[in-house]
């Protein structure tokens, strides 16, 4: 008896749980979602920072929660036009992170040669230097 | 000679060597520890969900709660078959991670007092454009009472 009680409240509050089921997401909102995500990754990889991109989608997420579905394609067309924005950007900021990765492993590397020509010259001058007004005697 | 070779290394590095994804389970005050162990039948209990992305590059992600018995429990690669009852979605940046509060519902599962809360974590993958399970999960057994 026990059993069947659990078992129709079970019942019961699956069928409760399913109708409060908050908004089912529609596959095209999350292709949609996944391709700005996706075009923001490229945007990443090159080195820009995509915090606020990634800020707008979830807000777009949020409101798509939320009901506000227009709102949230509205967001996504910002989004959109952002990335746009970036993308123009993108490959400027890339080339100069090259460039600077490119330039710090050149310093790193010549490190070691500077060091062995130059340290002996520079102590010998400043030995030098240190000691000009020194006077020789008996 | 070693701190230029240390350096070039450094700066050549692989930005992320190890992929990987995290979730976590913690209490309604969003700290581990004192978790509910007995629940009524049918109530809301609250909880906070931890995600952390460090793929390498930002990630659509989906939370799915679920209620499980031992057997249904999932595991690295399959995820449960019970019924999804709620979702949260959320959308991480690499080496992002977030803690949410989510107010979960709790009722017995086939007459099963021990039943266990599960979420898993699913992510987006637009190769394929469906949703992927991430092999990552977490759970909390509770005992039901009425």
């Amino acid at each position: 008896m026990e059993k069947f009680v659990f078992s129709v409240i079970t019942l019961l509050l699956i069928l409760s749980s399913t109708a409060i089921l908050p908004v089912v997401f529609s596959s095209d909102f999350d292709s949609e979602i996944s391709v700005l995500v996706e075009k923001a990754g490229e945007l990443y990889s090159k080195g820009l920072n995509i915090t606020v991109v990634l800020g707008k989608l979830n807000r777009a997420i949020a409101l798509y929660e939320e009901g506000d579905v227009e709102d949230a394609n509205m967001l996504l067309s910002e989004v959109n036009s952002l990335i746009g924005d970036m993308r123009a950007l993108a490959d400027r900021v890339y080339l100069v992170n090259m460039v600077i990765k490119v330039v710090t492993i050149l310093v790193l590397a010549v490190i070691p040669l500077a060091v062995y020509f130059l340290l002996p010259r520079i102590y010998l001058y400043v030995w030098y230097k240190t000691r000009r007004k020194w006077i020789l005697s008996r | 000679m070693i701190a230029s070779t240390l350096g070039i290394a450094l700066t050549l590095r692989p930005g992320n060597p190890e992929p990987f994804t995290a979730i976590g389970l913690l209490n309604e005050d969003c700290k581990i520890g004192e978790y509910p162990k007995v629940v009524f039948n049918g109530s809301n209990i609250k909880l906070c969900v931890y995600v952390a992305n460090y793929l390498g590059y930002p990630a659509y992600f989906k939370v799915v709660y679920k209620l499980a018995v031992t057997e249904t429990l999932p595991s690295n690669t399959t995820y449960s078959p019970e019924q999804p009852l709620r979702e949260w979605r959320i959308i991480l940046g690499h080496s992002e991670e977030k803690t949410f509060p989510v107010n979960v519902s709790v009722y017995t599962l086939r007459g099963e007092m021990r039943i266990a809360l599960v979420f898993e974590l699913w992510v987006y993958d637009t190769s394929v454009n469906t949703w992927t399970y991430t092999g990552r999960w977490t759970h909390l057994y509770v005992n039901i009472t009425v």
